[in-house]
């Protein structure tokens, strides 16, 4: 028997996350979310982003589009070179905060509340373990989008395919903020997983705290001292209307508050899970 | 030679519920160590916390000269933890394999490392089984595999053999036994045949202190023997014990059995006198040890 390499928090922390790999692609839990995942997906993009795309490329619709859109300040929806991308882009900064509370929501709890995590504790940090599924999560969704990405890509190319390079870097940008959009979410759910031992509780968890501090900041915005409503940034998509606002590599201007919201999260998820009796 | 646990005014609340008070013990390696006591005397929260799964609310632990749950002793030190289980949606061989790679093996060696601890524990050909699949006392066997990968320094096993069939019991029994010249077990359990069997050193703990700290084969000028008699007819024998030359004092510790405390100097061939005894008078006896069973050494003067 021989023990080739010496364990330590970082080779421990990517054998950890690409076992999150095998939490999806080889349990029939996770190939049901998958499916379910993909179902969800065909129908937005055969009944809702083909469609509307259709309309979207006539000039006449345009204008009055841009009419209606401009009352809300969307008009920049408009902007995306691509019809199938700008509804895409709608629907997707909507539901993959949605799809990442419910599919993230299981990174540490089952395996606290089973006793599983005492086996990996005699063997791997809390860290590793810790931010080791918090990057298996984000390896998750980086290739479902991708995988949303590329049949958006396709549709579009076989809509329009002189567009395939405007189609293209509409789908990297759009690629790489979506995946600045889930970082806080899934952060959030690193969180409340490290917190109760139940996936099902931390969803109920997530959205009951979300509802109610954006309840309580404005009802304390209201009647105390209207600044408070800048606590509205303590919450994850705080950003989301902004980004559907903007369009090119403009939309990365909005990138701060994820990324800061992300850090917050997983230095309270880690000081959970550093504290917590297995 | 160097305690391989080094607990020094170690205590753990849970609320105002004091679990440990102030422990103060240092373990070598060596033979197995039994960790006895009954029902809440803190035996699995003094395991949790050699673990790394629970803190202390005061005092300090070393293992190894390392706090527990530090990164040094990832695979010197294994667990069987009180009613962990594997995950049900992998197979055995995947969440070994798992488990063998974080301890620094690739994926092969990891595969092989996995067979070879499921053979230890006769269970070799369920290694592409899902947890599911097993009966109570095979997942058991399962994890107690799990604390054997990689060959660990220190072995703690909580229960071991809880819930297994005697046929079984007896295999781990063995195994520990074979095994225990390379690695330092540590096993609570509620068996005392079982840990006298295995253990030469016992700690004892009774409402969060540590009641007794021996070795079961000390030496003392104190020697005992323990007899289970058959019959006696309609007489005490306990008068008749206690006139042997050297006896001090005999105590009928269960239903027949009677324990002889005697000076060891004086009582070189106590065993021979008390044989002749019982069979001056006619009586006959089932099993004659020599010494306290652990049970009589534990509890005796509770």
């Amino acid at each position: 028997m021989e023990q080739l390499q010496r364990p330590g928090t970082l080779r421990n922390l990517w054998i950890i996350s690409r076992f999150e790999l095998v939490r999806l692609f080889q349990t029939p839990r996770g190939l049901m979310s998958i499916a379910a995942f993909a179902m969800i997906w065909y129908f937005i993009l055969k009944e809702a982003i083909y469609r509307i795309s259709q309309y979207v490329g006539i000039p006449g619709f345009r204008e009055s589009a841009r009419d209606f859109l401009g009352q809300g300040g969307f008009t920049n929806l408009l902007e995306w070179p691509v019809a199938e991308f700008t509804v895409f882009w709608l629907f997707s900064v909507l539901l993959f905060p949605i799809f990442t509370v419910l599919i993230s929501s299981d990174q540490t709890s089952s395996d606290r509340s089973r006793g599983t995590m005492r086996f990996i504790t005699l063997r791997a940090s809390r860290d590793s373990i810790f931010f080791g599924r918090f990057l298996g999560q984000l390896m998750i969704q980086a290739l479902l989008l991708t995988g949303v990405l590329a049949a958006t890509f396709a549709m579009s190319l076989w809509t329009n395919s002189l567009n395939w390079a405007e189609a293209l870097t509409s789908a990297l940008i759009m690629g790489v903020n979506l995946m600045i959009v889930v970082l806080p979410f899934t952060a959030m759910m690193a969180f409340f997983s490290a917190s109760v031992r139940s996936s099902r509780l931390a969803i109920v968890l997530a959205i009951l705290s979300m509802g109610a501090t954006v309840g309580l900041i404005q009802l304390a915005a209201y009647h105390w001292w209207s600044k408070l409503d800048m606590l509205m940034y303590l919450i994850p998509g705080q950003q989301l209307i902004d980004l559907v606002q903007s369009n090119s590599w403009g939309t990365l201007k909005h990138a701060w508050l994820p990324i800061v919201q992300t850090i917050a999260f997983l230095l309270l998820g880690r000081t959970v899970i550093a504290r917590s009796s297995l | 030679m160097n305690p391989i646990i080094k607990c020094t005014g170690l205590t753990k609340n849970f609320g105002s519920n004091q679990a440990l008070r102030g422990l103060d013990f240092e373990l070598s390696a060596g033979a197995p160590i039994a960790l006895v006591g009954p029902n809440g005397a803190g035996k699995t929260t003094l395991f949790s916390i050699l673990c790394g799964y629970l803190k202390p609310t005061q005092g300090n632990v070393t293992i190894f000269g390392h706090q527990p749950g530090s990164q040094e002793l990832f695979g010197r030190v294994a667990a069987l933890p009180q009613d962990a289980q594997l995950d049900p949606r992998f197979s055995i061989a995947r969440q070994l394999m798992f488990y063998g790679q974080l301890q620094g093996f690739d994926k092969k060696t990891a595969r092989s490392e996995a067979q070879r601890v499921l053979e230890l524990v006769e269970l070799g050909e369920v290694i592409d089984q899902k947890p599911g699949a097993l009966s109570h006392g095979m997942r058991k066997r399962v994890t107690i595999a799990q604390a054997m990968m990689g060959n660990p320094d220190l072995i703690m096993l909580d229960e071991p053999t809880a819930g297994l069939d005697p046929r079984n019991a007896r295999n781990i029994r063995q195994m520990v036994a074979e095994l225990s010249d390379q690695t330092t077990f540590i096993i609570s359990s509620h068996n005392l045949n079982e840990l006298e069997r295995l253990s030469e050193t016992v700690l004892c703990l009774e409402m969060g202190e540590i009641s007794q700290h021996s070795t079961i084969s000390s030496k003392s000028e104190t020697g005992y023997l323990t007899i289970q008699m058959d019959t006696t007819g309609n007489v005490d024998p306990t008068l008749i014990f206690k006139n042997l030359p050297g006896v001090n004092e005999v105590t009928h510790s269960q239903k027949n059995e009677f324990v002889l405390k005697y000076d060891m100097a004086e009582g070189l061939d106590l065993d021979q006198r008390l044989l002749e005894c019982i069979a001056e008078n006619g009586w006959s006896y089932h099993q004659l040890i020599k010494g306290q069973t652990l049970e009589d050494q534990l509890f005796s003067n509770a």
